[in-house]
């Protein structure tokens, strides 16, 4: 790392096995920091406004190779067979073919040799610098993942997009100037150090990425969580989110690991980048994720670190260890982790497990519930990353909906079920790259048929579902008996089993079961009563549900909502208090 | 001149319970039509169940009731600005009732409630005017001194300097407060001219300062205070989803802070009023 001008200098190796069953003709580098090369690049081309972070980066990035050579060809010199932009994109060079002079057979293995230069740009999003801090990642070139049935999984760099590529052994060694710091996954090993300089050595296996982090300010905090060596990196400033990060990793590693399978590496690093840098935060590499936030935050009753911190650590199982494509099937590791870091904060906090203070809580699951409702009716959930338009349909629908429809489906079929069909797909597809078929196979087994349609619909159609009470009417009384007739209606494409409560009334309240209400029906309810108010879903088991006004049908004026009014009056009144001229 | 003469017993509580009565009054022109488009909302059967389980259900309501609320929204705007000038009237008409007992005759409170009103607005735009201006300046200097102070004092360092200068913000924008107060407390002593009145009222603040800043400061805290242990009780107690009793608690909890806020406010008024008499004997001699 030169720090005063911001470049990694890197010599690189790479061995790899043709272990498809097709010849190899080419091989495919992800060069990603070359979407910061220029501003007609496929990343930059999208408007600031559609990408997950909205800045500029006013100083460019790239990532140059110098060198490229196949040791089994004789050294032979590959640069002039490296594309200089990606296929059919001449101003975006992040997707490299390399177009090699003999096939590499199944089974046989190229070692490449390369020497490159990464420029890293001014921090705009994950990678970059701000001041003396260094997010140092997609920074070497990366081979893409080919699939066993000889297909390359590569992409160029797209805006809404995240990463892909194959499990490997990664054996690093870093040289930076003396002063800094260095934060990367795996055990460390000192290898030398001069007046100026350090270097140190990192391995680790089974990994798909190695990102990297360089500061003069880092403070380490170690910690052991049975056989798992977790360190924090965080500024001095940061000692009571470094507190709440480690409590949050101790829980997460123990619940996630029991949920699903144990962490399956032997160290975590955890980065914390300063507040100039927040735009590296929020982010998963295998065996390092980076958090974020004010040094305030744990004083304020906001459990964001927490919900950061697990759900970074989620992305350990659900893209670390399982590496679904990220660019492919986004659902697949935000939603699931998502979902999964949802139900860890309900365990840890209950109903304050987004915002706890002694006059006010809030759940994480309430906000991600409206949320979801706003990004109904927009298409499938497992699409491509870039097909989502933009960043806010990503995450309304991929971070929010596909949660709650998973919510949804524990409320209705049973939570245990559920986490029992997910935790199987999880340990059957450890280090597999699975897709969305894969995913939907084991929700087939392990799930009841209408929940496993619900998801199917969902992710590959358009899962939406408004249940309503429409109507209620009453015929007068015959031989005591009212003759009460409830109307009522399912729109959408999604079908789930409901509770329909009815209160009469002599103040009698019943329920009955429906397995399935159709797109208009009428429930006779003869009673000695008159119906009151009917009610669908009273517990409120279908968040998924488009519209929550329609569920409840009242005859005759609402009641008085005297809580209601005396809340409004109050806050109106506070109001005045402070504002009366 | 008559000497000043203490008000009969009763009056100022009359006063209170009348500003606290329309207050009220002009609370519920904006909260009535927000109630009735919250309260049509069929995602709850029972009032209580609003407000159990960390009040989830509340947050349902608002997002369910969202489109119903935006479409109000123009009105709720139209409603709070009539309250808002109506409680500058009543503002108005507290001030002269404060400084009545001095004249005998209603008819003239009225007259000198027509001299005074015009005035009074005036002094209420030109208040909010001057916070805007300086909270404008203020966000600009937070802005640009965060990035240029972090490499040297770190985040928490900035941050603490940054809340400094919001601190400072803030006594400025009470200054302004206070100032605008005791220039309104001129225009009804004298029924001067608004100019007169502030450059007046800035003399009074100048000799002063430190008895008219802790008294709002005192004032302020303590409707804050109030304001907190009433939220704090009202939460931690659960009053709103307890029974009809802990509801009822709830009730005079909060009516009893409105109310102690307004006399505190009123009790800074007349104290003020008193002030500006001070001002004027000394003034004279």
């Amino acid at each position: 790392l030169d720090a005063a001008q911001h470049r990694v200098q890197g010599t690189e190796t790479i061995e790899w096995r043709n272990s498809s069953e097709v010849p190899a003709n080419e091989l495919y580098l992800h060069a990603y920091l070359n979407a910061f090369a220029g501003p007609r690049s496929r990343f930059l081309r999208q408007a600031p406004e559609h990408r997950r972070s909205s800045s500029e980066s006013p100083i460019p990035g790239g990532l140059i190779i110098r060198k490229l050579s196949a040791r089994e060809l004789g050294d032979m010199d590959l640069l002039p067979r490296l594309a200089k932009h990606s296929p059919d994109d001449p101003d975006d060079a992040t997707d490299l073919r390399v177009d090699l002079p003999t096939a590499v057979a199944p089974g046989q293995v190229v070692t490449l040799d390369l020497e490159f230069t990464a420029v890293l740009p001014a921090l705009v999003e994950r990678a970059g610098f701000s001041g003396t801090f260094h997010a140092i990642a997609q920074w070497y070139p990366k081979l893409a993942r080919r699939t066993k049935t000889g297909e390359w999984k590569h992409f160029s760099y797209d805006a809404l997009a995240e990463f892909s590529s194959d499990f490997g052994d990664y054996d690093v060694t870093l040289d930076v100037p003396n002063g800094f710091v260095i934060a990367a996954p795996g055990h460390s090993t000192l290898v030398a150090q001069d007046a100026t300089r350090h270097r140190e050595r990192y391995c680790t296996s089974a990994v798909h990425d190695f990102a990297w982090f360089a500061w003069d300010r880092f403070v380490v905090t170690t910690a052991q969580f049975g056989t798992v060596n977790a360190r924090v990196y965080a500024s001095r400033d940061q000692a009571g989110n470094t507190r709440r990060t480690l409590e949050s990793l101790k829980f997460g590693l123990d619940q996630f690991g029991t949920w699903l399978f144990p962490y399956p590496y032997a160290d975590l690093t955890v980065v914390h980048p300063p507040d100039n840098a927040r735009a590296a935060g929020g982010m998963e590499y295998p065996q390092l994720i980076t958090t974020g936030g004010p040094w305030f935050l744990s004083d304020v009753g906001l459990h964001a670190i927490e919900a950061l911190t697990l759900h970074e650590l989620g992305h350990q199982w659900f893209f670390g260890a399982i590496a679904s494509d990220e660019y492919w099937f986004p659902v697949l590791d935000e939603g699931l982790t998502s979902w999964l870091e949802a139900k860890a904060m309900q365990r840890r906090f209950g109903n304050a497990s987004l915002i706890d203070t002694p006059f006010f809580s809030v759940s994480e699951a309430a906000l991600r519930h409206l949320q979801a409702r706003r990004y109904s009716r927009r298409g499938p959930l497992a699409i491509p990353a870039p097909d989502f338009g933009d960043f806010d349909g990503l995450a309304g629908r991929v971070y929010a909906r596909f949660p709650t429809l998973l919510d949804t489906i524990g409320a209705v079929y049973g939570e245990a079920r559920l986490a029992t069909a997910i935790a199987g797909f999880a340990r059957k597809y450890r280090f597999a790259h699975p897709d969305v078929s894969d995913f939907l196979e084991a929700m087939r087994m392990g799930l009841d048929h209408g929940a496993y349609m619900a998801l199917s619909t969902s992710l590959a159609s358009d899962g939406w579902v408004d249940f309503a009470v429409t109507n209620i009417t009453v015929a007068p009384s015959t031989n005591g008996v009212f003759e009460n007739r409830i109307q009522l209606e399912r729109r959408g494409t999604l079908d789930f089993p409901i509770e329909l409560q009815v209160q009469f009334e002599n103040g009698h309240i019943a329920r009955r079961h429906i397995v399935s209400v159709r797109s208009s029906q009428w429930i006779d309810w003869p009673y000695v009563s008159r119906v009151r108010v009917a009610t669908l879903d009273p517990e409120h088991r279908i968040a998924i549900d488009d519209d929550l006004g329609n569920q409840s049908r009242r005859v005759g004026p609402p009641d008085t909502n005297s809580r209601l009014a005396l809340l409004i009056h109050w806050i109106l009144s506070i109001l005045w208090s402070f504002g009366w001229p | 001149m008559k000497a000043w003469r203490k008000p009969r017993e009763g009056y100022r509580l009359k006063l209170l319970l009348f500003l606290y009565a329309s207050s009220i009054g002009l609370i519920w022109c904006i909260a009535t039509p927000l109630y009735a488009a919250l309260s049509n909302a069929a995602v709850f059967d029972t009032d209580v169940g609003l407000f159990r389980a960390g009040s989830e259900w509340l947050l349902v309501v608002l997002d369910a009731q969202r489109s119903c609320i935006s479409a109000l929204s123009a009105a709720l705007l139209m409603l709070g600005s009539f309250a808002y000038a109506a409680n500058t009237v009543l503002s108005t008409a507290a001030w002269i009732l404060l400084h009545s007992k001095r004249l005998l005759a209603w008819p003239s409170i009225v007259d000198h409630f027509g001299d005074c009103i015009g005035k009074l607005v005036i002094i209420a735009v030109g208040t909010a005017g001057s916070v805007a201006v300086l909270l404008g300046c203020w966000y600009v200097v937070f802005g640009s001194i965060g990035a240029w102070l972090e490499p040297i004092l770190g985040e928490r360092g900035t941050d603490w300097v940054q809340l400094a200068t919001f601190a400072i913000a803030l006594c400025a924008t009470a200054a302004i407060f206070i100032v605008a107060d005791v220039t309104r407390a001129v225009v009804v002593t004298d029924r001067a001219s608004t100019r007169f009145a502030l450059s007046t009222a800035l003399q009074i603040c100048g000799r002063a300062w430190p008895k008219l800043g802790f008294d709002a400061a005192g004032r302020v805290l303590s409707v804050v205070a109030l304001q907190a242990s009433t939220a704090w009780a009202v939460t931690h107690f659960q009053w709103l989803s307890g029974t009809a009793l802990t509801f009822f608690a709830a009730v005079v909890s909060v009516e009893a802070s409105a109310l102690l806020s307004i006399m505190l406010r009123v009790g800074w008024m007349a104290y003020l009023l008193r002030e500006v008499q001070r001002f004027k004997r000394t003034v004279r001699r």
